[in-house]
């Protein structure tokens, strides 16, 4: 997804002060750099591909340069063409910036929002636009603050799971098609394409928008996945799990995710199921584990037996 | 078919083993039930095989019967031999 400097503006309501003719820059990194190293002189390190971010720390720095210093820091600051600078709240943006943005045509940047905090939303807010993504055939929903993705064959009932389990209060994130992006190791996030949100589609009725049927709490604009199901038909010969002991997941990004593989019937109520995964993975993240604590009983039952039979 | 075993692996017909004789006698058509105590359970339903809490010393009948109970016997007896030496 291209990301501009001008979105970012947008989105993060900052001020240009200058080089309002670089907007249109793509952004290529979702990281940023604050450069205080390279204004007291080493720039081998330089990581010009990335929004510069200056707060109180670095201009203060830069005060305390002499004037060609300064002239001769900015103007390697500058010819490297990193996209922008962003200079936060409480910081007075130092005249040469001003002008070298004009000259250079790279934007510079105010925010009304502290150092810290400016750097850790631009870092969450980079990383949702440009990390990689990958979409999924599938349909993500969030049951009880679980997000779970449903997999399995076109026709076997994902959207009619969704349906059936939104109509049970749960929240559709999106029918189909997921992308994914991992917002850190162990975070995957899903959303539905800009296009397909709000919308399920249901053989034999059609497209149906979920948020004007059900109303606004039936919808959710994107979630982790914490659990992926497989739906598939029913095989004799294939194996499914019957205890439930074991902790399978599935592998997105770098991402170990809880998996189970659930096989349908005209007899089982899959969305029943599904909910029921979805609750199951809920207390394993809360601590309990039902089918160990059963396993645990059994051995110790096993254990009490065969002592007694000793005596 | 009728065969009898003295379980001697030290932990007893825990939850794992008994996953797998299940999932084995579900590969046949026989009719295959196990039988400790006075209790006789279907081995091809895995709360019923739980429920015996089958331990370490405990004597356990294996009963077969059906088109491919001599198989099945095989089968299960490879199971339970292999679980006796673990």
């Amino acid at each position: 997804m291209a990301l501009t400097i001008g979105t970012l503006v947008d989105d993060f309501h900052l001020q240009v002060i200058s080089g309002a003719g670089g907007l249109n820059t793509e952004l290529a990194s979702p990281q940023l750099s604050r450069p205080g190293i390279e204004l007291a002189g080493l720039f081998d390190y330089f990581e010009h591909d990335r929004i510069q971010l200056f707060g109180s720390k670095e201009v203060t720095f830069f005060g305390w340069l002499n004037e060609s210093d300064q002239e001769i820091r900015v103007d390697m600051l500058f010819q490297r063409k990193p996209p922008a600078f962003i200079f936060s709240k409480h910081v007075d943006i130092p005249a040469v910036f001003v002008h070298k943005g004009d000259a250079y045509n790279i934007p510079i940047l105010k925010s009304s929002l502290r150092t810290s905090a400016l750097a850790a939303r631009l870092y969450q807010y980079l990383f949702s636009k440009l990390a990689p993504r990958e979409s999924v055939h599938g349909t993500l929903l969030d049951i009880s603050g679980v997000g779970v993705l449903i997999r399995g064959a076109s026709g076997i009932g994902k959207s009619e799971v969704a349906l059936e389990l939104v109509r049970r209060g749960h929240q559709l994130v999106a029918d189909d098609r997921v992308d994914m992006y991992q917002r850190e190791p162990g975070i995957v996030i899903g959303e539905a394409p800009e296009i397909l949100k709000h919308y399920l589609e249901i053989r034999g009725i059609g497209l149906v928008n979920v948020v004007k049927l059900f109303g606004a709490s039936a919808y959710k604009e994107d979630k982790t996945i914490m659990l992926v199901v497989d739906l598939m038909h029913w095989d004799d010969k294939q194996d499914y799990d019957r205890l439930g002991i074991d902790n399978p997941t599935y592998r997105i990004f770098d991402t170990d995710v809880a998996h189970a593989r659930i096989p349908i019937t005209a007899a089982r109520s899959v969305s029943t199921l599904v909910e029921v995964a979805a609750m199951n993975a809920r207390l394993k993240f809360l601590g309990t584990h039902m089918a160990r604590e059963f396993a645990d009983n059994l051995a110790q039952a096993i254990h009490r037996k065969g002592q007694s039979k000793k005596e | 078919m009728r065969r009898e075993y003295v379980i001697i692996n030290e932990q007893g017909v825990h939850a794992r083993p008994a996953t797998h004789l299940v999932a084995k006698a579900n590969e046949f058509k026989s009719s295959i039930t196990v039988t400790h105590d006075t209790t006789t359970v279907d081995m091809k339903s895995i709360m019923g095989v739980l429920s015996l809490a089958i331990h370490r010393g405990a004597l356990i009948v294996v009963e077969t019967k059906g088109p491919d109970e001599v198989e099945a016997m095989d089968a299960i007896d490879r199971l339970i031999k292999e679980f006796n030496m673990r």
